[in-house]
């Protein structure tokens, strides 16, 4: 196999590489229309090169790359959210101390322009879903996961059968050896969306965990802030 | 308020630097951003640095701070501050390049009150990354996140409270968010005082965000706080300091009691046992570690009573950010016109090059696996040697080595980032180890001339072929490529008919590189012969041969033959791999010749027995040294193998010897006929490769037919019975070094590649 390698297949993996650390240098929306301009290219690569008979297959591959840059998306959206809400509770964790609690801090923390989130308590990260998703992406990324191998039912026809069978066999193999090279390069788009994905996750997680530290000290503040104020004359 | 091109105040809090200091302000012309001013608060100082700081009357205000306490030097200097962005750089640091561009592009956005990028500790034994993406919680635990900002957060301790933090060398901050809350707390006379403000600040609501970027060069000089590059200082103080800073902070996030006060006994247990590994270590007598001791008690003791007792000393009567803006001195910007063409500055040294240049000094990459002094090989002494040049020219330049740990060095004229290669990408090629490292290398040095464009902005990148260290870079895009093409791969497995796919493939990837290179720079035209026909090079191809070049040696540690003088027994050196390829059997014919016509004579052989690997052992079962005592018994005893040697024993065997001698079949190009020049000796070579245009033949030394031992012997024969010769020769090859060999020489002609590539229209190649 590792003879079969060549400056090609090198070249073009050096690309995949450039292109996936431009994905995570850049800004989201940037790093999409680059995503969609590398497919782009695939694409008319693959179906614009006369090879009619893996249409089929490659148009399906694009179905599955365009899922997944929707989860990229709704990722991304998830963590602006997130971020948001993060700043809010901020917000809420100096607000509630009374003016002169903290050093330098004359009362409520100036106003910036920040939308706000509109809710008290917004709703915890649907965590099960997102695993479950994540474990099929994770799945989805697997290089062999699009690999197809040979299967040829036999014709059952007497005599000849053998060598028609040994004949569907090779043409099978042959349709079979140019699909697999295909999904080689999908696999590599695939995986490009997956990282990608699991680090916005990732990302996330860690903002949940944040917000969820931030709002345990929003609530001893504020309870201590009740008992200052119970103890006040 | 928010603008796109804010104005910023660097704030320098300085005491008794004055070189330090001098080097900062002559590397800040080299910022790419223009509005900044630069504020320098002086501390009680009885130093030259008032005079330093007078070379720079009307561009850098000064103010005076009465006491040795950094808090209230950054509140006088918070207060003088006219810029919207106050920055604070430590007097011992240099920024890079992008460094205010990079903070003023932050604070574009408006909600963000504090940032602040990593900073590289430039120490020559011990250099680190000192700070990247650093937390702190409210108990004064301070946690530096090196590798993966994602990892660990927020990150195991004890308190509950965490922020982003930054480090006092590389800071900025809005700066009404620090007039907000009162600016810096001056209880905090040295260290804690950037921790501090950055919990502060969150307490009060403020965005801090810090980032890996913005980077800043630290090269800590002493101070009366402490002894630079020596465990000695008043650590003391950052006890005290901790203490108070876990109790104010932590009473504020609502630690409990029991909480601060573990924390407190941690940390000066902490110091505790740490004197006692110094004085273990002997890096402090047992009464320096007792005396420090007894400081650390007190100022434990003085730390918590302040906590529980004192109010926090705040910047006076802190104006709103409005009334402070009026009431302050006009702005004064430090890059004020047409900045002149500054060369580069040493960050260590403050050296800067005498040489100066019309035209504006270059930013550039240069690339090289191993490198000195780790590594003392071929292609990491010529690019050492080329960056020592090109710093001489006053260019900066950088330089990608291996390394285990992220690390950045200032040596010989360049920084030298070694980075390590972790093995992460180009899985598939896991079975071909040698093509899968090479990948991953190429990759990870590509990763950081990306950085080193953010930062630096370097204009270019110049790599070797061999490695394939900048086909990443290359096939990117990213900067123009300048390629040396020496000995290469792709050579060595056609001479050692190699079959390895992996070599197969990285052979390939040079053949990319090279033409993927916006310009060739080999070192000798049997270079361009040999890419010709192992690369077939197009005759498009842009290339312009740079001879490599080397350090000329004092004039006094020249030694040419003494005539008037001469030694009782003449020495004959050879320097390099014992192997066929470097003609060592056409001398061992030669040696018995020359004896038999020259008494007194000895040889000196210098260089690694290579006989295993170039097949002599196989065929001979025996390696050189002992071929030669046994063919040439007779000759053995006038005779010495050294083996391997040092570079300052290889320097000496130069010195002492009154004919060099290598008949090496090839050589690109032949950097060991230099070394021998260097110290004025007459040289024998071949004419084979590069070594024509090396050795003038007749002028400098003499040169044989390859393979001709009886030709050999006779040009030994012809110089060794000639002083005249031995010294005209010698005399003739120091002058043909110091006019066309030297290493300034060799970067002038990297230079002229350099300037017509970055001349050339984008995508030129």
């Amino acid at each position: 196999m590792t003879t079969a390698f060549t400056i090609g297949d090198l070249l073009r993996d050096i690309e995949i590489e450039l292109l996936q650390g431009d994905v995570l240098d850049r800004e989201l929306s940037a790093s999409v229309a680059e995503i969609r301009r590398f497919q782009q290219t695939v694409r008319a690569e693959i179906l614009d090169g006369g090879h009619n008979d893996l249409r089929a297959v490659a148009g399906r591959q694009f179905e599955m790359n365009d899922l997944l840059l929707t989860l990229v998306q709704e990722t991304a959206l998830r963590l602006e959210v997130l971020q948001r809400e993060q700043h809010a509770v901020i917000r809420r964790l100096a607000d509630a101390l009374p003016p002169g609690a903290l050093p330098g801090h004359a009362g409520p923390a100036p106003s910036r322009d920040e939308p706000a989130t509109g809710t008290d308590a917004p709703p915890a990260p649907p965590v099960d879903e997102w695993t479950r998703r994540l474990a099929e992406v994770e799945a989805a990324m697997r290089g062999d996961a699009l690999q197809l191998t040979v299967a040829v039912q036999g014709s059952g026809t007497p005599f000849a059968g053998a060598a028609i069978d040994r004949l569907k066999g090779a043409l099978h193999s042959l349709v079979i050896f140019y699909i697999n090279r295909l999904a080689e390069r999908q696999a590599a788009i695939n995986r490009l969306y997956g990282q990608w994905i699991i680090h916005l996750h990732e990302r996330g997680r860690a903002q949940v965990d944040e917000i969820d530290r931030l709002r345990a000290e929003v609530r001893a503040l504020a309870a201590r802030l009740d008992r200052l104020e119970e103890r006040a004359p | 308020m928010s603008t796109a091109n804010p104005a910023i105040s660097v704030v320098v809090n300085t005491t008794d630097r004055a070189h330090a200091l001098d080097t900062l302000l002559r590397s800040l012309h080299h910022q790419s951003y223009r509005n900044f001013e630069v504020v320098a608060v002086v501390g009680p100082t009885r130093d030259h640095t008032l005079d330093v700081l007078a070379g720079y009357d009307g561009r850098v205000r000064v103010e005076r701070c009465p006491a040795p306490n950094l808090s209230i030097s950054r509140n006088i200097g918070l207060a003088a501050a006219t810029g919207e962005i106050v920055a604070f750089l430590d007097d011992d640091a240099v920024p890079c390049r992008t460094w205010l561009a990079q903070l003023a592009e932050r604070f574009a956005d408006p909600a963000l009150d504090a940032t602040g990028g990593s900073v590289f500790l430039v120490h020559p034994n011990r250099p680190m990354i000192q700070t990247r993406l650093a937390y702190t919680s409210a108990l004064a635990e301070q946690v530096d996140v090196r590798d993966d900002a994602l990892a660990d957060l927020p990150p195991a301790g004890d308190g509950r409270f965490w922020t982003a933090r930054m480090m006092g060398a590389n800071m900025a901050y809005r700066k009404s968010a620090l007039l907000d809350i009162g600016g810096f707390d001056e209880f905090y006379e040295w260290v804690f005082d950037d921790t501090d403000i950055a919990v502060r600040l969150a307490f009060g609501g403020k965005s801090i965000r810090p980032v890996a970027d913005a980077w800043v060069y630290h090269a800590p000089a002493s101070s009366r706080n402490r002894v630079a590059y020596t465990p000695v200082g008043r650590w003391w103080v950052q006890t005290k300091a901790a203490a108070y800073f876990a109790i104010k902070n932590g009473r504020t996030a609502g630690e409990s009691g029991r909480a601060i006060a573990l924390r407190i006994l941690h940390l000066f247990h902490g110091h505790w046992q740490w004197l006692g590994e110094m004085q273990r270590a002997g890096q402090l007598t047992f009464g320096q570690m007792m005396s420090m001791r007894w400081r650390e008690l007190v100022a434990v003791g003085q730390g918590t009573l302040a906590g529980l007792a004192r109010p926090r000393r705040l910047l006076a009567s802190a104006p709103s950010a409005g009334a402070a803006d009026e009431s302050a001195a006009a702005f004064v910007p430090f890059l004020s016109g047409a900045a002149p063409a500054t060369g580069a500055v040493d960050p260590v040294t403050g050296r800067q090059p005498v040489i100066t240049m019309p035209e504006p000094p270059l930013r550039v990459c240069l690339l090289s696996g191993a490198y000195p002094p780790a590594a003392y090989e071929g292609v990491g002494r010529h690019t050492n040697l080329m960056a020592k040049g090109l710093f001489e020219l006053g260019h900066t330049v950088h330089v990608i080595a291996r390394g285990e740990n992220e690390q950045v060095t200032f040596y010989d004229g360049a920084y030298v980032h070694r980075i390590p290669t972790p093995l992460t990408r180009y899985a598939r090629y896991q079975a071909l180890p040698h093509l899968y490292h090479t990948l991953n290398r190429a990759h990870a040095v590509h990763e950081r001339v990306r950085q080193l464009v953010r930062n630096d902005g370097i204009q270019l990148v110049d790599s070797p072929v061999w490695q394939v260290e900048g086909i990443v870079t290359a096939r990117s895009g990213l900067l123009p490529v300048v390629v040396r093409p020496q000995t290469a791969t792709r050579q060595v497995a056609q001479l050692q008919r190699e079959a390895d796919t992996g070599m197969r493939l990285i052979g390939e990837l040079e053949a990319e590189l090279i033409a993927a290179a916006d310009y060739l720079a080999p070192n000798s035209q049997a270079t361009v012969k040999a890419l010709r026909d192992v690369y077939g090079l197009p005759a498009s191809a842009r290339y312009q041969v740079v001879p490599h070049g080397i350090e000329p040696v004092p004039d006094e540690s020249v030694r040419p033959f003494d005539v008037a003088a001469p030694p009782a027994s003449l020495t004959v050196l050879y320097v390099g791999r014992l192997e066929q390829r470097k003609g060592i059997l056409d001398l061992f014919g030669a040696i018995p010749a020359v004896m038999a016509r020259v008494p007194n004579v000895r040889v000196v052989i210098a260089g690694a027995d290579n006989s295993l690997s170039d097949g002599f052992q196989a065929r001979h079962g025996m390696d050189y040294p002992a071929y030669f005592a046994r063919h040439y018994a007779a000759a053995a005893p006038a005779v010495t193998f050294l083996g391997a040697v040092s570079e300052e024993k290889l320097n000496e065997l130069y010195q002492t010897c009154d004919l060099f001698v290598a008949p090496s079949l090839y050589e690109s190009f032949g950097l060991i006929y230099l070394e021998a020049m260097n110290y004025a000796k007459p040289v024998i070579g071949c004419q084979a490769g590069g070594i024509p245009e090396v050795v003038d033949d007749g002028v400098t030394g003499r040169l044989v037919e390859p393979a001709a031992a009886p030709a050999l012997a006779e040009a030994m024969v012809e110089l060794l019975s000639s002083p005249a010769l031995l010294r005209e020769m010698g005399l003739a090859g120091r002058r043909r070094l110091l006019e066309r060999f030297t290493h300034v020489q060799m970067a002038r002609g990297f230079e002229t590649i350099y300037r017509a590539v970055l001349a050339l229209p984008a995508g030129g190649n």
